[in-house]
């Protein structure tokens, strides 16, 4: 096992050097997937509709096309470069 | 189900089984050899747009058609956390599937068993991540088969009953699927999520209302039943968050995902199908989540109607109405059937692949040669469908409720590949430990009837335990590999 261990960090060491999404995009993430869920908007709030939707629901289908455009942004540009699978 | 359709339903039915048995016998065709990667990874030359498709009709089932409308109805606009949950999905993937698919790559992974091995070294943990993907995943297949049953049943209106239902409709995905292995999966589930993107985005486009029109909607239902459109309160925001992370890490863990990324033919393959995917539920999701809501003010009041009968009657109705919507509509009914296919194709394979490579290759069939492996594996498909089969026949047998469990079951998995790319400090006794109190206190919370403690899945609380448990250990344990860290 304490082989197989070695081998398998060596490689994963090696990779996460070069190979690793910037952290901050992570708190994107959750900043976003915080924002998608009306928890800060009181329950007892009146009925408001923008779009023909009740305004907290428009406020998630937002958050969650912010989820997918900065989700096309990561992974274009900032997909870790991976060496040859053979090197 | 949707009697209105008559004989066109099942014609178009019958035609999608004809060409899709055709497809299984050109990937035959197609099919290089009979070694392991070639039959469960299409010798990992997965191309973008394939990619896509299948990662697309693996991750959307049947339920999502039938049963994600019935949500909205019941609950109302919350479950626009459809959406999200959906969404989660891809991002979960992006905390391991870069480094996994190149790890992949470099040491020819098969299974999600060969990634654990690889990365922790122990028989032991291997086996209890198979057992609890294994247990998982057949429950998830038995759900199909049963699905499959009541569509046919239901799009016949009773006249070709449930049990042919289930035996037709397993009969030929396990034709296709033995002579053209994940070849042929993939090319039938590109058929099925090119008819599920057009169906409902025509769909959307044919029946959304202006926002005036929407509006009036979402008034009459403010003015029938208050609580679908209210704000949710704290205790429906903690499960909302909690729906969003137990689906996100779960269904990025399905083990037929995890080949698929194994199969893709380079990384910019999984970079655009990505790109592509993330938009994916809002076209799906969002339109079926639109559909639950104008049930709503179609059918008010509670107990109107089943909410699994919610699509089939609006299909039934809008039908009626123009030459293109009857067309839509059923596109959308042959995309439902293969909806159900694809994800039970998909199921089987990954659990013929761990069956074969990863229990049979290390116990009876020690050192034989991969195309031994592959027909053993093919062998046991039909023994493994063929036993849930007979459970799917009886009705009074049906697991449907416990698809859901397949998720909380998923969850305990899910740091093996999270954690074990990204964290090298986790250790093997870390791991281990992790996943054996996780799944404890899951099944004790289950066991006690609490599924949902503080309106949070078990399955959610369990696998915070495991990956406190993880951690601690982790830490507490000496890493085995500094010497080869600081190499």
């Amino acid at each position: 096992m304490n082989n197989s261990d070695t081998t398998s960090n060596r490689d994963t060491t090696e990779y996460r050097r070069s190979n690793q999404f910037p952290c901050w995009i992570w708190g994107v993430y959750a900043a976003l997937f915080v924002v998608s869920v009306p928890w800060y908007i009181p329950a007892s709030a009146p009925l408001r509709i923008w779009l023909g939707l009740p305004h907290w629901v428009v406020i998630s289908l937002l958050a969650y096309l912010c989820v997918a455009g900065f989700t096309v942004f990561v992974v274009q540009r900032l997909w870790p470069e991976q060496p040859p699978p053979d090197s | 189900m949707i009697g209105s359709f008559g004989s066109d339903a099942v014609i178009a039915v019958v035609l999608y089984l004809a060409a899709i048995l055709v497809v299984g016998y050109a990937a035959r065709r197609k099919r290089s050899s009979e070694d392991l990667a070639e039959f469960y990874l299409a010798g990992r030359k997965l191309s973008g747009p394939v990619l896509l498709l299948t990662l697309y009709a693996t991750q959307y089932s049947g339920n999502t058609l039938i049963g994600y409308p019935g949500e909205a109805y019941r609950l109302g606009f919350s479950w626009v956390m459809s959406v999200g949950f959906m969404m989660a999905i891809i991002v979960a993937y992006l905390l391991f599937a870069p480094r996994l698919h190149y790890l992949a790559q470099r040491h020819r992974f098969v299974t999600p068993g060969d990634w654990v091995t690889h990365r922790f070294g122990s028989p032991v943990l291997t086996l209890f991540a198979n057992l609890l993907l294994i247990a998982a995943m057949s429950n998830y297949l038995l759900a199909q088969l049963v699905a499959m049953g009541h569509i046919t049943a239901g799009l016949s209106g009773g006249t070709v009953p449930y049990w042919v239902g289930v035996v037709l409709l397993t009969l030929v995905v396990l034709i296709y699927e033995t002579i053209g292995g994940m070849r042929a999966v993939a090319w039938t589930d590109s058929i099925q999520g090119l008819m599920l993107v057009i169906g409902l985005a025509g769909l959307f486009i044919a029946v959304s209302p202006t926002a005036a029109g929407l509006s009036d909607i979402t008034r009459f239902i403010a003015d029938e039943a208050a609580t679908k459109t209210a704000v949710p309160g704290w205790d429906e925001c903690r499960n909302w968050f909690s729906t969003l992370v137990l689906i996100g890490l779960s269904g990025s863990v399905y083990p037929h995902a995890i080949q698929r990324i194994f199969a893709a033919s380079n990384a910019s393959a999984l970079r655009n199908s990505f790109s592509v995917m993330v938009f994916l539920p809002i076209i799906t999701t969002g339109t079926v989540f639109l559909i639950g809501i104008f049930a709503i003010a179609q059918f008010p009041g509670t107990g109107t109607v089943e909410p699994e009968q919610v699509l089939p009657l609006l299909l039934a109705e809008w039908s009626s109405s123009s030459p293109l919507l009857y067309a839509l509509s059923l596109l959308i009914i042959v995309a439902v059937v293969s909806a159900i296919m694809s994800t039970a194709d998909s199921v089987l394979l990954s659990l013929s692949s761990i069956l074969a490579k990863d229990v049979l290759a290390n116990t009876f069939l020690r050192g034989a040669n991969e195309a031994r492996l592959t027909r053993a594996g093919k062998t046991l498909s039909w023994v493994l469908v063929s036993g849930l089969v007979i459970i799917a026949l009886n009705p009074r047998l049906t697991l449907w409720g416990l698809t859901e469990l397949k998720m909380e079951i998923l969850a305990q998995v899910a740091p093996l590949f999270i954690l074990g790319v990204g964290w090298t400090k986790l250790t093997t006794l870390g791991a281990l430990s992790g996943i054996v109190s996780g799944t404890a206190v899951y099944a004790t919370l289950l066991a006690t009837g609490h599924t949902e403690p503080w309106n949070i899945h078990a399955g959610v609380v369990a696998l915070l335990v495991n990956l406190a448990v993880c951690s601690g250990i982790s830490q507490l344990t000496p890493a085995p590999c500094s010497r080869s860290n600081n190499a």
